[in-house]
């Protein structure tokens, strides 16, 4: 944060272009937040950079057995890759594990990767959310259950060839994204050198489930519907 | 409620959602794509 703060008023090397502004009161209460400074990437999609997050004095209690454990991360809609990168990359440090085409994969803590900025088609949602879940079980019997009360499935049972995550992706409500995954791999330190994998299909599924409306995506085939 | 995930209090109208021990993990509201955001937590 104070990185941002500081390019913000021309006292840091870093980018310069991009928006940020304080949350203010009513903000940080919707947000259920202590402090947070609300920022944009490249593409105009908005970060809000938080500290204290309020905790429950609960244990999570689900309304239905999927095991979900928590958010595993997001696939953000990027219209502007290059200047992604340098918000990601430059002003908050996240690192690049890998590509596919030019989906990249980043990685901000010892995970694979959490962020993964992505063109996709027209949508409501800017961005699509990745929860983990317990086993590779709890992804099978998400997929049976998805089936049998007809939600769109758009992608697998299948495992991502660069994190070796299992995952399903399936159509929510008001055009949201979801996926169930699992097993997103420990990454070896920072002396990874990203990897490029070409746009085929085996680069985003070891197993060669399909992406649903692949056929219409045209020249990039793997580009819009790859991730999330 | 088919993701699983808890639906949780929420202010003006939200409906906020949580899958661990955090408060809440999705908060949906009514208006444009424009006031979409996704938060990230901090250290410090």
């Amino acid at each position: 944060m104070r990185r941002i703060i500081e390019a913000r008023q021309g006292r840091s090397s870093g980018p310069r272009d991009f928006q940020c502004a304080d949350a203010d009161a009513n903000e940080c209460k919707r947000r259920y937040v202590r402090q947070a400074l609300i920022t944009q990437d490249g593409s105009g999609n908005v970060i809000d950079l938080v500290a204290r997050p309020a905790h429950s004095g609960r244990r999570y209690f689900p309304s239905r057995d999927a095991g979900i454990t928590g958010l595993q991360g997001i696939g953000l809609r990027s219209t502007d890759l290059a200047k992604d990168l340098l918000f990601w990359t430059k002003l908050l440090d996240a690192r690049i594990s890998d590509r596919v085409g030019e989906i990249t994969y980043l990685r901000i803590d010892e995970r694979h990767h959490r962020i993964a900025p992505l063109s996709f088609r027209a949508q409501k949602a800017s961005w699509r959310s990745r929860l983990d879940v317990e086993s590779f079980d709890c992804i099978m019997q998400s997929n049976y259950f998805l089936r049998e009360r007809q939600l769109k499935i758009l992608h697998g049972p299948g495992r991502e060839t660069a994190s070796g995550q299992v995952f399903i992706r399936f159509q929510g409500p008001e055009d949201c994204l979801f996926s169930y995954v699992h097993g997103n791999a420990r990454t070896q330190g920072p002396a990874n050198v990203p990897r490029q994998f070409s746009s085929k299909a085996e680069s985003l599924c070891a197993w060669g489930s399909e992406c649903a409306g692949r056929s219409r995506i045209g020249v990039f085939p793997v580009n819009l519907t790859g991730l999330g | 409620m088919f993701l699983g995930l808890q639906r949780v209090g929420a202010v003006e109208g939200d409906v906020a959602l949580r899958g661990d021990h955090l408060y809440h993990r999705i908060c949906l509201t009514e208006g444009p794509p424009e006031q979409q955001s996704i938060g990230l937590e901090l250290a410090d």
